[in-house]
């Protein structure tokens, strides 16, 4: 038994839909739901050895795309960075002068909106999960 | 038999998880008894809360917490 690393998670959002559809469905329900690898094996119908190498595979090439591509991390810099672009200018508007606050209100909502576009994206993977 | 187990809820690309007691037998359709706390591993550190008092009370009544579920109780202490 392989202990569960809940990024591949985040990683299964990102590049889910390059996997095959099995491949995809196997590492939801192992990740998505917490199923142990025979309650998988018995739902999919396939020996527990099979799902496990499955997910393995899966796994590998979850992680090699991020390594290549890296849209998780750099998704995750952006969110940070937006986040306290968002800050700097609540404080910049809290004591500059009525042009200037106009303008980090301007500032703040450009983040908001960087930051509620990386919070909002389809839900595609998720909703066959609720 | 029954299960302690993660199930996440929460849109794509921000994974939140409810912490859930459910039957085994019906792994697959996603129902659950019951609902003892929640796991959010976007926050740093990540946050976890777990009604220490019902998860206690079911793995008293032979309910098995899932590997990920035991490492959680362990982190927010409810299991040593």
């Amino acid at each position: 038994m392989f202990e569960k690393d809940m990024t591949v998670g985040f990683l299964l959002d990102f590049y889910g839909d390059v996997l095959s559809e099995h491949t995809r469905s196997l590492l939801s329900m192992y990740y998505g739901e917490d199923l142990s690898l025979a309650e998988i094996a018995e739902s999919a119908g396939i020996s527990r050895q099979g799902v496990r190498h499955a997910i393995k595979k899966g796994e590998e090439e979850l992680r090699f795309l991020e390594k290549q591509l890296g849209l998780a991390a750099q998704f995750f810099a952006l969110k940070d960075t937006a986040g306290k672009l968002r800050a700097l200018a609540a404080r910049i508007g809290a004591e500059s002068e009525p042009a200037a606050r106009a303008l980090a209100e301007e500032a703040r909502r450009c983040a908001s909106l960087i930051l509620s576009e990386t919070d909002e994206e389809d839900t595609g993977i998720v909703s066959e999960l609720n | 038999m029954v299960k302690i187990r993660l199930k996440r809820i929460g849109a794509k690309k921000a994974p939140f998880y409810r912490v859930v007691v459910a039957d085994g037998r019906y792994a697959r359709d996603g129902r659950f008894i019951e609902e003892i706390g929640y796991y959010n591993p976007m926050t740093n550190p990540a946050e976890v809360k777990i009604d220490a008092e019902k998860a206690t009370a079911w793995i008293g009544k032979g309910a098995q917490p899932t590997d990920t579920v035991r490492a959680l109780l362990k982190k927010s202490e409810i299991l040593k």
